[in-house]
């Protein structure tokens, strides 16, 4: 394989592994509690900010740099000391990882409040609102990320690495190592009596709470860790790219979020990471595209939101339950059912044949 | 009061200027079946949804097993043995049968977080919960639609499903609000045997709001009527149906 190739794939893999971290946690919070988080973003930019502020700060203090944190030259100086000390890059990476987890999960407990008071479409425009506010914040605030600019230099965790090829594909791998365990950590979640809980109040909130459920804890709960999920996704797609930047952190975020959901199916970890699939691959393969390919009436990059429309009207007229609709949770009670069915019948079909002799 | 499960003080409860439920107060011992009855608009669902913890009273207090309750959140109402059917059946649609009856379950020890994902620690427990499941399913013949969306049931498969799923929870009290309703006569008379059945064989508590007065009035121990938020009559059946007041706001003629 040429090393183009090698590159597309595993940057394609890091952005997928991120997509599938955004998605799987909004889909616990809305496929399977019924939260409608429309501020996906706004946990998914606290990641990112979590790690452009704490990052400089920390390096700035370690190795003493004395240029101010948002310069060029103090950029630059993060690179090559990131390049120079390998060990304690590593550290700081772990750290911002999971530091940003922990600040994720203290916000989704305080934003957990209004979801517990506001209901559906309130809830969603209201945290729609704080994701936009916090970015106007972010930008006009230089002492966080240096406002409109954003901040550069956030050396990449394995910088160090000579051979290009290798660093990107340790970083990708890295990412979806990361990815693989949240999904089989929220599979383990889902598939227990804890999800059932879950969809339960999803259901019915009230009757939920009358037998006996405690809805503003487990809501809570998974606020938290929905939270927490987006912000670690937001570190490693600000380490991925180098820099933060508020602007990047606009509405399309969630709107991608929500948009894998619909595609693979409201309700389904397996679906919604097919969806994260066909979106990544449709987003990145667009931009490989030169724009002399096609002869397009408008810009090459507004093809991408096209065809994303289409694509979800589509799915809402033919398939509005996804790709993969929901599925009954396997728990092992539904086992004891399934041996206790096929025992019963296989105990018919012997009666039938002993009355028949 | 140390005899009776339930009592309820003075208990009121107004939406805006209307008295939905006016300074009403009862008893319910142990081991009972009682009934409430009353003209449409009396207040009856309101009364069960202030026990329930639907709703909290504006004043007055209730106790259940000598707990007071009627600040408490309508969970923790539930873990004491308090048990609430509603009159349109409010079951989870987009779960199965199996789903709907195994989430009412007490005290899973999968349902903490930091245990759920370890199957290992809660396995045993929930296969013995589902070997339960299983013969309350086998009775109420659901058992074989086990795995059916329950929004795909019949309507009167619905009122058992919702009533059968509480029954796993070893609840103390029952408010059922109308259980008979929309169900074929038949299936109704088989629901009202059952209770009589559970009340003898399990030791449960019944109170009931139905309409169909001659199925209610087989096995009930005491009626309460209620009109205009207000309790206008108890006692007997047989003593109801002779009551001028309970004529002339409620049976009519």
């Amino acid at each position: 394989m040429s090393s183009e190739l090698i590159t597309l794939l595993s940057t394609t893999l890091t952005f997928f592994s991120i997509y599938v971290i955004l998605s799987l946690s909004l889909n616990l919070e809305y496929g399977f509690t019924g939260i409608p988080n429309f501020g996906k973003v706004f946990f998914f930019s606290l990641g990112a900010y979590v790690t452009g502020t704490f990052v400089p700060r920390v390096m700035h203090f370690l190795f003493q740099i004395d240029e101010p944190i948002c310069s060029a030259t103090a950029s630059t100086k993060r690179i090559v000391l990131g390049i120079q000390e390998p060990a304690a890059l590593m550290m700081i990476f772990i750290m911002s990882l999971i530091l940003s987890g922990i600040i994720g999960a203290v916000v989704g407990y305080i934003l957990s409040y209004p979801s517990l008071k506001l209901r559906g479409d309130y809830l969603a425009i209201s945290l729609l609102i704080v994701a936009e506010l916090c970015r106007v914040f972010v930008r006009t605030e230089p002492s966080i990320v240096c406002g409109t600019n954003g901040i550069g230099g956030l050396p990449n965790p394995f910088i160090w690495i000579e051979d290009a090829i290798t660093k990107e594909v340790s970083y990708s791998t890295l990412s979806a190592t990361i990815a693989f365990l949240t999904y089989f950590f929220i599979q383990r979640i889902v598939n227990s009596p804890y999800g059932r809980v879950l969809k339960s109040i999803r259901d019915d909130e009230l009757a939920s709470q009358l037998l006996g459920k405690d809805v503003k804890k487990f809501k809570s709960e998974v606020l938290m860790f929905a939270s927490s999920l987006s912000a670690i996704a937001g570190c490693l797609y600000a380490f991925f790219i180098g820099f933060v930047y508020p602007d990047d952190f606009i509405i399309v975020w969630t709107m991608y979020a929500w948009l894998m959901l619909l595609l693979g199916g409201v309700g389904n970890n397996r679906g919604v990471v097919l969806g994260s699939l066909v979106m990544v691959m449709i987003d990145r393969g667009l931009r490989r595209i030169p724009s002399f390919w096609l002869s397009l009436p408008f810009d090459i990059s507004y093809l991408r939101g096209i065809i994303f429309m289409v694509l979800l009207l589509v799915i809402i007229m033919y398939r509005p339950r996804g790709i993969f609709p929901e599925k009954p949770l396997e728990t092992p009670a539904k086992k004891v059912f399934e041996t206790f069915i096929r025992n019963s019948l296989k105990f018919k079909k012997n009666n039938l044949i002993n009355s028949s002799e | 009061m140390s005899e009776s499960l339930l009592y309820l003080q003075e208990v009121t409860k107004s939406f805006g200027g209307l008295k939905a439920v006016n300074k009403v107060s009862l008893k319910i011992p142990e081991k009972s079946i009682i009934g409430l009855i009353g003209p449409n608009g009396s207040g009856k669902t309101t009364l069960f949804n202030l026990i329930s913890g639907v709703l909290y009273p504006d004043s007055g207090q209730i106790f259940f097993r000598g707990l007071r309750i009627d600040r408490m959140p309508p969970h923790e109402r539930f873990k004491l043995g308090l048990c609430y059917a509603f009159q349109i059946p409010r079951i989870f649609r987009g779960m199965t049968v199996l789903e709907n009856t195994m989430v009412s379950l007490k005290k899973q020890l999968g349902e903490q977080f930091l245990i759920a994902p370890f199957r290992r620690k809660w396995i045993n427990q929930e296969v013995k919960n589902a070997e339960r499941v299983l013969s309350v399913l086998e009775d109420a013949q659901l058992v074989n639609l086990y795995d059916k969306l329950s929004s795909e049931l019949s309507g009167g498969q619905i009122k058992l499903l919702q009533l059968v799923r509480t029954i796993t929870s070893e609840p103390k009290l029952f408010l059922l609000d109308e259980p008979g309703a929309g169900v074929a006569p038949s299936l109704a008379k088989e629901i009202f045997r059952k209770i009589s059945r559970l009340r003898d064989e399990e030791d449960l508590t019944f109170f009931i709001i139905e309409h169909r007065l001659d199925l209610l009035f087989d096995i009930v121990d005491k009626v309460y009527v209620m009109n205009r938020g207000e309790i206008i009559a108890e006692g007997r059946p047989e003593e109801i149906i002779e009551n001028s007041k309970v004529k002339e706001a409620y049976l009519g003629g």
